[in-house]
């Protein structure tokens, strides 16, 4: 009767899902150009294509898998190699955490599901997007499973081909992944506080890799970006009230 | 090491690194939280966004290094402007990329 009132009708879940894998395509180039880089360092290392592309698929973590090709040549016993690995991993509970706040709508298994593809890329898309309006669950999925999947099937070709794949770099492809955070970055400054959040992060990020921090630098100078918002935030409502 | 031990590591890895993913978002992400860490979780995404795309800048082959020889950094600014003044991802992405394979392109 009164279909005014009536709330607007859900697009198809594919629609949301294209949605979601236009946003990640700018930054493929740059996914495919490090995973093909993996596969030629992992067969060069006599490591089995086919395994080289398992691992992309069960680990999904560029540097990581990066650190391990070599580690594994050496027989370095796998308890360093995984301790390896859960250092480099560590900026991934900054991400994570960041999420967490607007991801309550998810199930459990969900949830887990999403933990398994976070990576660089989409954590920028996801955590830009989430506070504004609410994202669809197809579309969250169809970005990650699309870097998922192109990571898993470029590693493949570097396996397989053996070769790098010519200069990428020509093509401007090593700026995708800066130029996309700097544009999703500008996005996510709307207030007083997460601009200094911003700002302290990157100065505390400079200030970290100077002083050697290597792998932790991401997870501890978020960490003090984002104290340094929430101070600025609470002291200056403090003052106000 | 033999495939399957490099079968099993590869295992162990994703493991890890799955643990390391998941456990914020399932211990954070079931319950609401006490107000001051939920107001300071809201710092949180800016801050790591803002760490990244430093470290993504500043760090070449695994080592800080800054050097204005470097094409990127000239891009950059260019990039900014275009991040602020049109708000999209593409097109900051285009003109960046544009600008460093155009500059390679004249260097030769």
């Amino acid at each position: 009767m009164n279909e005014a009132a009536q709330p607007s009708p859900r697009a198809p879940w594919w629609h949301d899902a294209g949605r979601g894998i236009v946003q990640i395509l700018p930054v493929l180039p740059a996914y495919s150009a490090v995973a093909i880089a993996f596969g030629v360092l992992a067969v060069d290392n006599g490591i089995a294509p086919w395994l080289a592309i398992v691992m992309s698929a069960l680990v999904f973590a560029g540097t990581a898998q990066l650190a391990a090709v070599p580690m594994i040549a050496l027989g370095l016993p796998p308890a360093a190699i995984l301790a390896t690995a859960a250092v480099i991993c560590a900026r991934f509970l900054a991400m994570s955490a960041a999420l967490a706040p607007y991801l309550r709508h998810l199930t459990w298994w969900q949830r887990l599901f999403y933990s398994a593809h976070i990576a660089s890329a989409n954590f920028a898309i996801h955590v830009t997007q989430l506070p504004l309006r609410q994202v669809p669950t197809a579309e969250l999925f169809a970005a990650n499973l699309t870097g998922y999947v192109i990571w898993v099937a470029a590693t493949a070709v570097g396996a397989v081909a053996g070769q790098r794949a010519g200069d990428l770099d020509r093509f401007g492809i090593d700026f995708a992944m800066p130029a996309m955070f700097v544009a999703l970055l500008a996005g996510a400054i709307r207030n007083r506080g997460q601009a200094a959040a911003a700002v302290f992060g990157g100065i505390a990020t400079i200030v970290l890799l100077a002083a050697g921090a290597s792998h932790w630098t991401i997870l501890l100078a978020a960490s003090a970006g984002c104290a340094a918002g929430w101070s600025l935030h609470t002291w200056t409502k403090r003052g106000s009230s | 090491m033999d495939q399957t031990g490099i079968l099993l590591t590869a295992a162990g890895m994703g493991a890890v690194a799955l643990a390391i993913r998941a456990s914020p978002l399932l211990l954070l992400g079931g319950r609401k939280l006490p107000r001051p860490i939920e107001e300071a979780l809201h710092f949180l995404p800016a801050a790591a966004l803002a760490a990244i795309t430093v470290q993504l800048l500043v760090v070449r082959d695994g080592a800080l290094q800054v050097s204005i020889d470097d094409v990127t950094w000239w891009a950059l600014l260019p990039s900014v402007a275009v991040a602020i003044l049109t708000r999209s991802t593409f097109l900051t992405v285009a003109v960046g990329m544009a600008i460093v394979a155009g500059s390679r392109l004249i260097a030769g």
